[in-house]
């Protein structure tokens, strides 16, 4: 009989990049084990190149991973390896239950900030209302001043751009959460709106797994950490 | 119909109905096929002729593969015996083919080619009406690429046609072909029934008698059958409608000066005096309106 | 999720073709002409499956074979082998199979094709509610106020102006046509959209509203979509999924962002660090 099930387990994760151009390999995780359980804030730790990053995107399977496994264990209570699902569940997943925050907000340009929040929503299975009244909390609990929800976010600053971001990966409440560097850009009073979403997210069951640049935010809200280190390049 | 061919020797030197044999039986078989698949245009060997293309060889060299002596035949052009197209043909038929007799009243006649009308007169079964083509393929004013037209008529894609009426309706909020008709045969192939008015159209609809239509220059032959449905292309909410001779002062339906007909195609001229008339289009009617009121009065 | 098109080891050869044709060409041979007959291996081996409600990217260079998969699959062209399997509610069709007739009447109400050039999908002379109006009555429908309704419809939803509706397009800009040609794909509510290089050659700024719109499109109507483009910033906001194609074949697929971010066949390295 198994014990308490944890959101995400990783195993003997794996990865390097093969460059043709200059034919050369490059090794990026080697063997990395580590588990994240519901409600839980793991931050991974390492120096600059170390691959914390790698590890986000290859759960994310923005990068493919090499070997291993990432097993997650789905809303509906199955397991999926991430590592080799098809590409079709992937995209799945990643509308009703990961989340991906970097540090740049990727969107179309024309959008406002109101819209590039509902339409995951939507996408995620809220109706056109619902959605666009989710996405208007989010933004107000990012403190994204309301006057701006109709422009585009290509239009705002740096900071004001990244609680969009930080409010479309939050407002369909994931069950897993990756975060890439979110409060980097931010100034302290945002910051500490990010820390409390991540409480309240925590509170809710989310699981998540975090790179922060400063030691200040992983004292404020890891409950544990998972050092990456770095591997040197092969030939 | 029955030829009698090679025995007389005409004062022209050539023998009846001035086709050869050959010809004669060529056009025979284009028109079987014609009507046997109505509406669908048959190719067939367009002969020289003693008349330049455009004139109505077409119509003329149907009328002589299917002429025999005791044919009676009446020519028309626009409706009328006497114009100069119809005069000619008629004195090519009387020259070429000994024996055959002309008429004008249409009741009379066993082959009619015309030009431009069908006569006001519902034909019988025992009548063939023969009509004369400039242009057979109605798809030419959208698609200029043969082969493509040839496929979208075995398709019955029609859909071109339509975009030209919805066109039409765009512009001047009504369908705006006066004559050349796109209509519909056995509901599959779509034919222009030649330069006939829209007041004719009805007319091809599960008519008593054979029409064939004829184009010598484009080397065409296409026939509407007896009882063969006929079906103007039109929206379902925007009703075919024929020309309208309401006089817009009185509201009624203007009469033929001449006859005073009410139900015939009526074309317009002005007398000397500069006033305006309406008269039957078809000429022998009139004349036959005009003799029976009097011999009823 | 389920599958709406699944494409099985499609082919299309010009030129006589030989036994040796595919053996010699590709990407691994750096060439689509078979160098003992001559003939041009414009598509080999292609195989995919395409959901219900996706958005398929497919890019590559000129050449890669990427227009002739949708001129294969919109029947302008013929496949020299292979099979396209659709999947209706009730039942299979298999697309090559079909006869004239049917491929026809397939492409009248479960296709729409947008083009580069819009001479290619529209009558540049005819209103842009007349071209609508051909793919409507194509489909057996010629009530002129049904008509009308539906041109206006599609016109409004694809942010052409409806006063515009009885102006031909050859009046209108490039990103105008586009729409117009949308609206004419989208008329018979087709399950299947084939958009090939829609935004190429327009400028900036219209190319990121038609984006936009092609996005809003697929969400509203949950209408699958092939978008085939060399424009890597198409399939990076548009496709969930992406096939990278390279001298005939498919070389690469996977997860767009994957595809950008760790693509692993040379050719889309090249791609890739070309593009940024």
């Amino acid at each position: 009989m198994s014990g308490p099930r944890h959101v995400l387990e990783v195993e003997g994760l794996s990865k390097s990049f093969t460059i043709h151009a200059r034919g050369r390999r490059v090794l990026a995780l080697e063997g990395l084990s580590f588990t994240v359980q519901a409600g839980e804030l793991v931050a991974l730790l390492g120096p600059s190149g170390a691959g914390k990053s790698s590890v986000l995107k290859c759960i994310w399977r923005a990068y493919r991973p090499d070997a291993g496994t990432i097993r997650y264990q789905t809303a509906e209570g199955s397991v999926v390896d991430l590592a080799r699902a098809n590409d079709s569940d992937i995209v799945h997943l990643r509308t009703r239950e990961l989340g991906f925050v970097t540090q740049f907000l990727h969107a179309l340009p024309r959008l406002s900030a109101l819209e590039v929040v509902a339409r995951p929503l939507r996408r995620a299975g809220w109706a056109p209302e619902e959605a666009r009244d989710r996405a208007a909390l989010a933004l107000a609990a990012v403190g994204l001043p309301s006057r701006l929800f109709d422009l585009p976010p290509s239009t705002f600053s740096g900071g004001e751009r990244q609680r969009v971001n930080l409010a479309r990966a939050f407002a369909v409440e994931p069950r897993l959460l990756l975060l890439d560097e979110p409060t980097a850009s931010l100034d302290p009073a945002s910051r500490d709106r990010v820390f409390g979403m991540i409480d309240d997210a925590r509170r809710r069951g989310a699981a998540i797994l975090a790179v922060f640049h400063d030691a200040e935010a992983i004292r404020r809200v890891a409950d544990r950490t998972v050092t990456v280190h770095a591997l040197v390049e092969v030939a | 119909m029955r030829q009698r061919s090679a025995d007389a020797l005409l004062p022209l030197g050539h023998g009846f109905g001035y086709l050869d044999e050959d010809a004669k039986r060529e056009l025979r078989r284009a028109i079987f096929k014609a009507v046997c698949v109505p509406g669908h245009q048959t190719p067939y060997g367009s002969r020289e002729l003693p008349i330049a293309r455009g004139f109505g060889t077409g119509g003329l060299q149907i009328t002589l593969a299917l002429i025999g002596p005791e044919d009676v035949l009446k020519v028309i052009d626009q409706g009328s015996d006497d114009s100069v197209n119809a005069a000619n043909l008629r004195r090519l038929f009387l020259a070429t083919c000994p024996g055959v007799r002309e008429t004008r009243r249409t009741q009379e006649a066993s082959l009619i080619q015309t030009r431009h009308r069908i006569p006001e007169r519902p034909l019988r079964a025992d009548q063939i009406l023969i009509l004369q083509v400039p242009y057979p393929d109605p798809l030419v004013v959208v698609e200029p690429n043969e082969s493509k037209r040839r496929l979208m008529h075995g398709r019955a894609d029609y859909a071109k046609l339509w975009v030209k009426l919805y066109e039409g309706m765009v512009t001047f909020s009504e369908i705006t072909i006066s004559h050349r008709y796109p209509t519909r045969i056995a509901g599959h192939y779509v034919i222009d029934p030649s330069p006939i008015p829209r007041f004719d159209v009805p007319k091809l609809h599960r008519a008593d008698c054979l029409y064939l239509f004829g184009a010598g220059r484009e080397k065409r032959i296409y026939a509407v059958p007896p009882h063969t449905t006929a079906e103007p292309l039109t929206f379902e909410d925007v009703p075919f409608r024929v020309e309208d001779f309401t006089d817009p002062a009185t509201g009624r339906r203007r009469a033929c000066s001449r006859c005073g007909s009410t139900t015939s195609f009526l074309d317009e001229f002005f007398d000397e005096t500069g006033a305006r008339l309406f008269q039957c289009s078809d000429t022998a009617f009139c004349d036959e309106e005009l003799a029976g009121r009097g011999a009823a009065a | 999720m389920s599958v709406l098109l699944e494409v099985e080891d499609l082919a299309r050869i010009h030129g006589r073709g030989c036994d040796r044709c595919l053996e010699v060409t590709g990407p691994e041979h750096g060439t689509n002409r078979c160098r003992f007959c001559g003939s041009v291996v414009a598509l080999r081996g292609a195989s995919f499956a395409l959901e219900r409600g996706e958005v398929l990217g497919v890019i590559g260079e000129s050449g890669s074979g990427k227009s002739t998969l949708v001129r294969l699959l919109c029947f302008d062209e013929p496949a020299s082998s292979g099979r396209a399997l659709f999947h209706e509610a009730d039942r299979v069709v298999d697309l090559f199979a079909l006869d004239a007739a049917r491929r026809r009447a397939f492409r009248d109400t479960r296709l729409g094709v947008v083009y580069q050039n819009p001479m290619l999908g529209l009558a540049l002379s005819i209103s842009a509610g007349g071209n609508i109006a051909e793919r409507l009555i194509a489909a057996e429908r010629v009530r002129y106020a049904f008509l009308r309704e539906r041109a206006r419809a599609l016109l409004e939803r694809t942010g052409v102006p409806v006063a515009r509706m009885d102006e031909p397009p050859a009046r209108f800009s490039g990103g105008m046509q586009q729409r117009v040609q949308i609206a004419k794909a989208l008329a018979t509510e087709p399950p299947l959209l084939l958009l090939d290089e829609i935004t190429t050659g327009l400028d900036l700024s219209v190319q990121a509203r038609i984006l936009d719109l092609v996005l809003e499109l697929q969400e509203q109507l949950a209408v699958s979509m092939l978008v085939v483009t060399h424009d890597l910033g198409v399939v990076r906001h548009l496709a969930s999924r992406t096939l990278v194609m390279r001298h005939g074949a498919i070389v690469e697929a996977g997860l767009t962002d994957q595809i950008l971010e760790d693509p692993s066949h040379p050719y889309t390295q090249e791609l890739v660090s070309a593009a940024l």
